[in-house]
């Protein structure tokens, strides 16, 4: 079976040439469709199984050089759950599609209303009043179809969410709510995976690494009836983006087990003066 | 005593510089620092002590480093 894949693989691939005039053997989206079709196994065990050749799936190639192939195969083997896909998850989701992370569960049982159109990545004109969990998950199929995404249409609760995260390596916090991040951060407790923590309000953000039993982020907010400044400052255009990137690359770091990841620590963003800091926590 | 002060966001602009070291009596608390710096009396604002999250009741003590900033929780 094996090596009737990689016959195949080497089969379909072929010397690729860069704009700048780089040659690399890579395999293109349709040398690994054909792959997956003719071998009966899915896209993503065939860019797994290319990359452990050394041959580059072509839509890959532009992260290899700061992934390594071992570091994108390994990125193809993990699974990543997003709790919320509004602001921070809608572009959490857009970026781990085009990464490569192999399976992705997005947990969401909102809909999109006008008010989102500013921020949310997944939101057009025409998808207003979908389900976001849904709409995620098609756009993952649209970007990346060797992805195996599945979504729930749900909230997060105490109650499911070990069935829900169960599964999954590490779980992306991009809720709207600090009440409900205080619960996922007790879950993980029980689930035994660490959390990535974003958070937006007005051009302010934070991000960190929560790893299961730290109790860091209910002691910053110092219980769950805290309320964050976007109440009055709002969530506008920007922010988002530039906390769901450092949501992911805390992703990056703890899948690759690489760079040093914010655990323990706050970073703390203020957009409009250029302003990062990173604050040490204790739980 | 002498404690250590770090402020963000838009607190920033509340002393000539956001990051400073000044004389407290004893017994000062969070809140009598927050009030000194003319802090608006909000939810809206938190502080760290050490390290660790406090309530503005809580009294500081000579070597103390304070982080005050505003809490973010939208998505």
């Amino acid at each position: 079976m094996n090596s009737e894949v990689n016959e195949l693989i080497r089969g379909y691939s072929g010397s690729v040439r860069t704009s700048t005039g780089k040659e690399y053997t890579g395999i293109d989206l349709s040398g690994i469709r054909r792959v997956a079709a003719e071998a009966g196994i899915s896209a993503r065990v065939a860019e797994i199984a290319a990359l452990k050749l050394e041959i580059i799936p072509v839509r890959y190639f532009r992260n290899i050089a700061s992934l390594g192939i071992a570091g994108q195969a390994r990125l193809l083997s993990s699974s990543v759950a997003v709790v919320g896909a509004g602001g921070l998850g809608g572009l959490v989701i857009e970026l781990l599609s085009r990464l490569g992370v192999g399976k992705i569960t997005i947990i969401d049982g909102d809909r999109f209303s006008e008010d989102n159109l500013n921020r949310q990545v997944l939101c057009r004109e025409d998808d207003l009043d979908r389900l976001k969990a849904e709409v995620g998950a098609q756009r993952v199929r649209a970007i990346n179809s060797a992805i195996e995404v599945v979504f729930h249409p749900i909230f997060l609760t105490e109650e499911n969410a070990v069935e829900l995260l169960s599964k999954s390596q590490v779980v992306v916090d991009a809720l709207d709510r600090i009440s409900i991040r205080i619960v996922l951060e007790k879950v993980i407790g029980e689930v035994g995976i660490p959390m990535v923590h974003g958070a937006i309000g007005g051009f302010l953000g934070q991000v960190a690494t929560i790893m299961p039993g730290s109790g860091i982020l209910s002691a910053l907010y110092g219980g769950d009836a805290a309320r964050g400044i976007e109440a009055v400052l709002g969530t506008p255009t920007v922010t988002p983006a530039v906390i769901a990137a450092l949501e992911v690359m805390e992703v990056i770091k703890f899948l690759l087990d690489r760079g040093t990841p914010l655990k323990d620590e706050l970073l703390y963003l203020e957009l409009e003066n250029a302003i990062f800091s990173r604050i040490d926590l204790q739980g | 005593m002498k404690i250590q002060v770090n402020l963000y966001g838009a607190f920033r602009s509340a002393a000539s510089s956001p990051s400073f070291s000044r004389e407290a009596v004893e017994g000062t608390t969070v809140k009598d620092l927050m009030d000194s710096l003319q802090l608006p009396d909000t939810v809206y604002r938190m502080a760290l002590v050490n390290d660790i999250r406090v309530k503005e009741g809580t009294v500081l003590k000579d070597g103390d480093e304070v982080h005050i900033f505003q809490p973010v929780g939208g998505g």
